[in-house]
């Protein structure tokens, strides 16, 4: 067998075509499915303000007698504080 | 008349995906190279649809990932190859005490071709099975996907010199193989 013989045998049985697997679409779509959520990074720095701010009026509220909560009770808001905070991410992360 | 607007580059969709996250993007680039990327892994693997497309999979999820890597030196498609060509040889390496088996034949494909077709693939899978993962891999880059030596060379991350070994031993190899054949 010659050279060139012998490429076109191995171009021919290369080149061949293959069984058929899933379609194009369903690879595609499949691999799609695949890929890591989205980042949002915008999103994620308006949900970390939002907490922010929420966490800071909270505290701020004002307690009766003119004091502030800050001063007097922090302790008192720090469950429904958190609480709040962890919500408010749920939804941002939920709903984006 | 108005001319149709011409279909962006890899380039471009790459770009939209780095700054976008643009997944319709990236599913074109996917759409556009996947029959390459499928088939050389199918070659690959001996045939092997299912544990072909697997690979395919983690191929482009790994190309994903690991996009801002790509410097745009080599075309996407070579870039893609090699990513190809590292996953399945991490994986020909995780099950290399189970002997490659070649692919049955199945009915339903035998009705589509000509017998002799079909036994004469059998045939070639059953012999690049037995090839050295690294010399399935240049015959199959430089005959099937039609790379020349230097592409092929990049993408196996050797030197050109050993590219051409590996192509000719494989092809020796192939020969012998086929040649036993009844």
């Amino acid at each position: 067998m010659n050279v060139r013989d012998d490429e076109a045998w191995l171009d021919t049985l290369l080149q061949r075509q293959l069984p058929t697997g899933p379609t194009d679409d369903a690879f595609r779509e499949q691999l799609l499915q695949r890929l890591p959520p989205p980042e949002r990074p915008v999103r994620r720095v308006f949900g970390l303000v939002l907490t922010w701010l929420v966490g800071v009026l909270s505290l701020l509220l004002p307690a009766g007698e003119g004091t502030l909560v800050f001063s007097s009770d922090t302790g008192g808001l720090l469950v429904p504080c958190c609480l709040g905070t962890a919500l408010i991410w749920y939804l941002v992360d939920r709903l984006t | 008349m108005a001319s149709l607007p011409e279909a962006p580059t890899d380039a471009e969709l790459i770009t939209r995906v780095l700054m976008r996250d643009d997944r319709r993007a990236f599913g074109e680039l996917v759409a556009r190279h996947q029959s390459a990327v499928r088939g050389l892994l199918r070659r690959l693997t001996g045939g092997d649809l299912a544990q072909a497309d697997d690979l395919a999979q983690e191929t482009f999820l790994r190309a994903y990932r690991g996009l801002r890597g790509y410097r745009g030196g080599a075309k996407f498609s070579s870039w893609l190859y090699r990513i190809a060509c590292n996953v399945f040889f991490s994986r020909d390496r995780g099950s290399r005490d189970v002997p490659p088996e070649p692919p049955l034949l199945e009915a339903g494909n035998a009705e589509l071709a000509l017998p002799d077709l079909v036994l004469e693939r059998h045939d070639l899978e059953k012999a690049l099975a037995l090839l050295k993962p690294r010399e399935r891999a240049a015959l199959v880059l430089t005959y099937a996907n039609e790379l020349t030596h230097e592409e092929a060379a990049v993408v196996l991350d050797c030197p050109v010199g050993t590219l051409k070994t590996h192509v000719a031993r494989a092809k020796e190899k192939l020969r012998r193989q086929l040649e036993e054949v009844p």
